[in-house]
């Protein structure tokens, strides 16, 4: 389980190591971020025009009930002759109705009241507006009757009339007598059907009726057109005025205003919505914007970080050049002194041979001639044998400091290094300190020994010059150790110490507290370097007016890094 | 006249009589502008009834009728040429502005007989647009021999009716269409098989996608007809040139049958820009409801609107027909009982308004009735030659 785990996270990396496939995944993730406010505009744009075109539509089919209603009545006072005005809008309303429709049957708009609300009001207004509908046709249709009958009798009677005046006068008087107080009950009855009226006129249709059964025939044609228009007067009057009640009691404008209500409630739960929305869509800019500007300032930040490493990289660049004519220039020393001390190694044989042999000829031959010239010649030549055997060890030790004789990364004793380093600087050191040594007879290393030695060397005489100003003999202790495959160097003094102000800047390169001409500022930085490069450590402990430690680590067994950073330094020995 | 009807005149009822020329002189106001207007032969009847108009219950009898007709629906003013907007017929509306490869995608359409299921008929066949927009026939018989239940009606100007069909049953041309594509006795097809037959035609095909991105579709067959049929209008007809003012598009006699068919109360039902064609009336006004269905003692075999309805009130219902045309258009009525004009007038007369016209009326009327032929195409519809 662990191990495919481990395997899959192995694979995912080594997947992410692909350039397609990170330019793949950032273009879908900046695609991703593109879907919310995508999302959100979808969302703000559905239902928007819908409602609207709804609003309008309810205001429009309001307009047109409010318009027909008002004809309702013109039409039932017979005051439409055109009733082209009064189809002309069916289309319109047909046309809204569809608009509402949309509302009614859009997910979108679903929101703020009860879903099923407005198709409900909308079944409802339909069926009543089909009801008015319907009643407004028989209007018109009773209305173009009635019409034409009003229009008639007046007619109609005085053909009445002229017919009874032309039988007889008296019949006539009795006729115009009965038509005007029928056509004056008409008039009364067409203005408002009372019941009164209605049975009144209903009394005269009959006695009409009556009286025409006993006139002639020609006569009664016309009583029958007369009879006939006044009754239809009397059944479409009264149709009218039922059909007009009717009509008005359709609640066409309460439908319509439930159907406004709720269209209201929705756009304002729409616009509470849209509101909303905008509010993420501003969050989602806000919080882009923040993302963005994160990501500048970390890219500045980089950038910045990167601009500075590139400037120290240069200083480093330009610290090693110097360092690196310095070490050119301390390896051809090096190696002057290691052709020096070969050359007079000759000379020096011969010297020495040749005092020795003076020695034993004058000294060891005759041991009996007590002359005091001799005696004093003998100690003389001893005294020289002396001084020229100082100066081959010191040869010696200077051919063994440069070591050109060994492999550049051999075998290393550390305390032998130490040795001859201190050796070197005898001169240095003799009237200024005691030197203790505590070797651990460490494990010897894998290293640059010249250079090692250097560092050694540099750190001693450092050393010493700081234990010159002190009063008395300085103690100079040096102390080796084996640690965690490390080689432990000790170097301690108990000189002036180093200033707090300077330890921050003791390695770097040609900084120096020494006069002009006595030191050049390279020591240290060259140590710090040469350690470093060997894969090792150095470190400073002072306390000022008790002394410095400097402690050198160096690892026993060079790792193949150390070994490239060794061959890649110029040879230094 | 004046000092005759002096007694009983109110100047307020001047405005009645005007276009009652058969309501004479008793209830004649003097108004001396509007006599001259009064057709010959009723003035002649005016000085003879004139002797008796001095009795008083005929004076109650006058102010009665005048107040009673102006309770009614009351034509007020004489026809001022130009000042068409006052009267109850208005001239035929402007055309829009329509596509004009629709238009002939509708017109080749209309002409396809594959709407029929047979292949036997197109639209054309029934509605024939170079005579009258219809047929002669009493009733058309159908691709498959069945005659049709109703007269078809002329297709001209039909886009004004405010319902499609007899029964009103339909309110736009594309449910017309529609219905009558699927109509067992009219075409028998299926929208499904009318648009096969036109997808396998790739002349049609392209017409149909030069102009409707998702090419042949029901609704893209209705709209090209439909808006093909809104072109079916027939302008010009003198009634027209009259009502926009040119006085001299009609001659005298017209202008008196105008006067008549106002004043009858033929307008009450037949007005508007398309003469009829927007509202419903119920055939046989008078006596016994579906007098005219059972004269001759027949059955009653069309109910009208009541089939749509199903309510009583709509027994024998019908929408109003145009009358623009009409004198091209016979037979008349829905049944195409009526063969000739004067017939057809006359029985509009008996059954609807319940009263005689006199000869002369009645024949005025017709003429009126010649005046309302409109042109197509810059020809004046006629009639079909073969009845």
């Amino acid at each position: 389980m662990m191990v495919t785990r481990s395997n899959l996270t192995e694979n995912l990396q080594n997947l992410w190591s692909h350039k397609l496939v990170r330019r793949v995944v950032g273009t879908l993730g900046c695609a991703a971020m593109l879907i919310p406010p995508l999302l959100i505009s979808h969302n703000l744009q559905q239902g928007d025009p819908k409602l609207d075109a709804a609003v309008q539509a309810v205001d429009e089919l309001q307009r047109i009930d409010a318009n027909w209603s008002q004809d309702s009545l013109r039409l039932s006072s017979g005051l439409i002759s055109d009733y082209d005005p009064l189809t002309n809008p069916l289309p319109r309303l047909a046309i809204n109705e569809l608009a509402l429709n949309a509302v009614a049957m859009c997910p979108e708009c679903q929101m703020g009241g009860e879903a099923q609300e407005l198709p409900a009001l909308l079944q409802r207004y339909r069926e009543n507006m089909a009801r008015k509908i319907d009643l407004f046709e028989r209007i018109k249709s009773q209305q173009s009757i009635l019409g034409n009958s009003l229009r008639f009798l007046p007619t109609a009677c005085a053909e009445l009339s002229d017919a009874a005046h032309a039988l007889s006068s008296a019949s006539g008087g009795q006729v115009d007598e009965l038509l005007a107080r029928l056509l004056v009950i008409g008039l009364d009855f067409q203005r408002e059907p009372r019941p009164e009226t209605r049975q009144l006129m209903e009394d005269k249709i009959r006695r009409l009726q009556m009286a025409a059964a006993s006139w002639p025939s020609n006569l009664a044609v016309k009583v029958d057109a007369v009879l006939t228009h006044f009754k239809l007067v009397l059944e479409q009057r009264q149709l009218g005025d039922a059909l007009l009640r009717q009509l008005l009691v359709v609640p066409t404008v309460a439908d319509m205003n439930a159907m406004e209500d709720a269209l209201r409630v929705r756009q304002k739960a729409f616009l509470k919505r849209q509101e909303f929305y905008k509010m993420a869509i501003f969050a989602y800019a806000a919080l882009l914007l923040a993302a963005l500007s994160t990501i500048g300032w970390l890219l500045a930040r980089t950038y910045r970080r990167l601009n500075d490493s590139y400037a120290s990289l240069r200083e480093a660049n330009k610290e090693a050049q110097l360092q690196l004519v310095q070490s050119a220039k301390m390896a051809a020393m090096g190696r002057m002194a290691a052709g020096l001390a070969h050359e007079i190694n000759t000379p020096l044989a011969y010297v020495r041979a040749t005092i020795a042999v003076l020695k034993e000829m004058l000294v060891d031959k005759e041991p009996t001639r007590e002359s005091v010239t001799v005696k004093e010649v003998g100690e003389l030549l001893v005294d020289g044998l002396y001084g020229i055997d100082q100066i081959s060890e010191l040869v010696l030790t200077l051919k063994n400091f440069t070591r050109l004789d060994q492999a550049r990364t051999g075998e290393f004793s550390v305390e032998e290094g130490l040795e001859s380093s201190l050796l070197l600087a005898r001169y240095t050191i003799k009237h200024i300190a005691q030197v203790r040594k505590n070797y651990g007879n460490v494990p010897r290393i894998s290293c640059s020994p010249a250079q090692i030695n250097q560092v050694f060397l540099n750190i001693i005489v450092n050393a010493a010059h700081a234990m010159q100003c002190r009063e008395g003999k300085g103690l100079l202790e040096i102390q080796t150790s084996e640690e965690n495959g490390f080689v432990k160097v000790q170097i301690r003094d108990n000189g002036t110490g180093i200033p707090a102000h300077i330890l921050p800047k003791i390695f770097d390169p040609f900084f120096t507290t020494k006069k002009i001409g006595e030191g050049s500022g390279t020591g240290l930085a060259l140590a710090y370097r040469i350690v470093e490069s060997h894969g090792g450590k150095i470190k400073v402990d002072t306390e000022e007016t008790v002394g410095t430690t400097f402690t050198v680590l160096l690892p026993i067994e060079s790792t193949a890094e150390t070994q490239a950073a060794l061959k890649a330094q110029p040879q230094s020995a | 006249m004046f000092t005759e009807r002096g007694r009983f005149g109110a100047s307020a009822m001047c405005n009645w009589d005007l276009d009652r020329p058969t309501l004479q002189v008793p209830f004649q106001k003097s108004c001396s502008d509007t006599t001259t207007r009064m057709p010959k032969e009723t003035s002649s009847a005016a000085s003879a009834t004139a002797r008796r108009s001095s009795r008083a219950a005929a004076g109650v009898l006058l102010a009665a009728a005048a107040l009673f007709a102006h309770g009614g629906n009351a034509w007020a003013e004489p026809p001022a040429p130009s000042a068409w907007s006052n009267e109850p017929i208005k001239p035929l509306p402007a055309l829009p502005v329509l596509d004009a490869r629709k238009v002939a995608l509708g017109q080749q359409l209309f002409e396809d007989r594959r709407l029929s299921s047979n292949n036997a008929q197109a639209c054309i066949s029934c509605h024939d647009i170079h005579t009258n927009g219809a047929t002669g026939k009493t009733k058309d018989v159908g691709p498959f021999g069945q005659p049709m239940l109703r007269n078809t009606p002329t297709i001209f100007n039909s886009a004004l009716n405010f319902r499609q069909f007899w029964d009103g049953h339909l309110a736009t041309q594309h449910a017309a269409i529609s219905e009558v594509v699927q109509n067992p006795v009219v075409m028998r097809s299926t929208w499904h098989e009318v648009l096969g037959k036109l997808r396998s035609d790739h002349v049609v095909v392209d017409k149909f996608t030069a102009i409707y991105p998702d090419g042949v579709q029901q609704n893209n067959v209705m709209d090209a007809m439909a808006t093909f049929m809104k072109t079916l209008q027939t302008p010009n007809a003198r009634i027209d040139r009259y009502l926009a003012g040119e006085n001299s598009a009609l001659t005298p006699d017209e202008r008196l049958g105008y006067q008549l068919f106002k004043s009858y109360g033929c307008v009450a039902c037949h007005q508007g820009a398309n003469i009829g064609g927007n509202m419903f009336q119920v055939m046989g006004v008078l006596g016994n409801r579906g007098l005219y269905f059972t004269k001759d003692g027949a059955l009653v075999t069309d109910l009208g609107r009541y089939a749509v309805t199903k309510q009583e009130a709509d027994k024998f219902v019908f929408r109003v027909p145009s009358l623009r045309n009409v004198a091209v258009t016979p037979p008349y009525f829905h049944d195409g009982s009526a063969s000739t004009l004067p017939e057809a007038v006359h029985a509009m007369f008996e059954y609807q308004l319940g009263r005689k016209p006199s000869p002369q009326d009645l024949e005025l009327i017709v003429k009126f009735l010649g005046a309302l032929t409109g042109e197509y195409q810059g020809h004046p519809l006629k009639a079909p030659e073969s009845r």
